[in-house]
């Protein structure tokens, strides 16, 4: 009689209760994002492949993980290629109508 | 039950159900800001050469001789970096051109041939001056070395590697005929002294390798 008086109870609650759950459930996820937007403003570097690649990894539970990128170290992210070369190619044609003293 | 009983127990349920789900989603968002932090703030590394993009080439004066094995920028890394967010994280990353193998320029055709060459993964320039016939046809070789190769015991990290180390070969003393790197993935042969007369002091040729894109394989630890 009393374990069927609690599931009553539970019943008669069971909204409730559902609230309650799903209040908790979108505080907490809403707190989580909240942070994680804070937190990764200044963190983020150039390479967001990298961050990508890694997020990936560790939320698949692996160790390796694989990225390409167009930033290229001392050089910088490329994000024009034709242009680059034509100011390359220019700055060679200045230095070649240069000539030794 | 009552039907109204029976509809609260549903919402109940479904309410419930998307709370679990909110849950499990904010503790994957955790997850991730952990291995954001890794490449951002506190965020250490160590970059070391293993592979170097070299050129041969002659266009120069004569037609004689060939200069050879002049790096000029980096085709493969080796990083180990180290974050140090919420306790010590590492990982290891190699970091590869799009090809590895031999790159001829032919100038006669103005074609590229390499095993595995993709003209839209470099960016390319070639220019033969006022030397345009040359050993070996004018063609340029651009070659994949090991730094020990070219220059044992000399260690290229992210902060020397730029200017490709010792790097500049001539063919003589008496004409200064020089291949040298010009920037990052270029190169020049200069004239500086010789008997020249009006090309003395000139660019004779040049030219540009450099990979628009890597390819990275990385170790968590």
């Amino acid at each position: 009689m009393k374990v069927r008086k609690i599931i009553l109870i539970i019943v008669d609650n069971f909204l409730a209760i559902g609230l309650f759950i799903f209040a908790v459930g979108v505080l907490s996820y809403y707190n989580s994002s909240r942070q994680n937007a804070v937190s990764s403003l200044p963190v983020k570097t150039s390479l967001t492949e990298r961050d990508i690649a890694i997020t990936e990894a560790v939320k698949n539970g692996k160790k390796e993980y694989t990225f390409t990128t167009r930033f290229i170290p001392g050089v910088g992210v490329i994000t024009d290629p034709e242009a680059y070369k034509k100011e390359w190619e220019q700055q060679l044609q200045e230095d070649s109508n240069k000539k030794a003293p | 039950m009552a039907v109204t009983q029976r509809v609260r127990v549903v919402v109940g349920v479904a309410l419930a159900v998307a709370g679990f789900l909110f849950l499990f989603f904010s503790t994957r968002n955790a997850a991730q800001l952990t291995t954001q932090a890794q490449t951002g703030q506190n965020y250490t590394s160590t970059w070391e050469a293993t592979k170097l993009i070299t050129v041969d080439s002659a266009g120069g004066w004569n037609n004689v001789g060939i200069l050879r094995n002049v790096p000029i920028g980096v085709a493969e890394w080796q990083v180990d970096a180290r974050a140090a967010i919420g306790g010590a994280q590492l990982f290891t990353e190699t970091w590869r051109t799009p090809t590895s193998s031999e790159i001829v320029y032919n100038p006669a055709d103005q074609t590229l041939t390499g095993s595995g060459f993709n003209s839209a993964d470099w960016i390319f320039a070639n220019h033969i001056g006022i030397f345009g016939d040359t050993p070996d046809g004018g063609r340029v070789r651009y070659k994949f070395q090991s730094p020990s190769v070219l220059n044992p015991g000399y260690k290229y990290t992210k902060d020397n590697a730029k200017v490709g180390g010792n790097a500049i070969q001539c063919r003589s003393n008496s004409d200064s005929n020089c291949l040298m790197p010009r920037g990052s993935y270029g190169w020049e042969v200069y004239h500086a002294l010789g008997n020249l007369g009006s090309d003395r002091g000139r660019i004779s040729a040049s030219g540009l390798m450099m990979p628009a894109k890597w390819i990275i394989t990385g170790t968590i630890y």
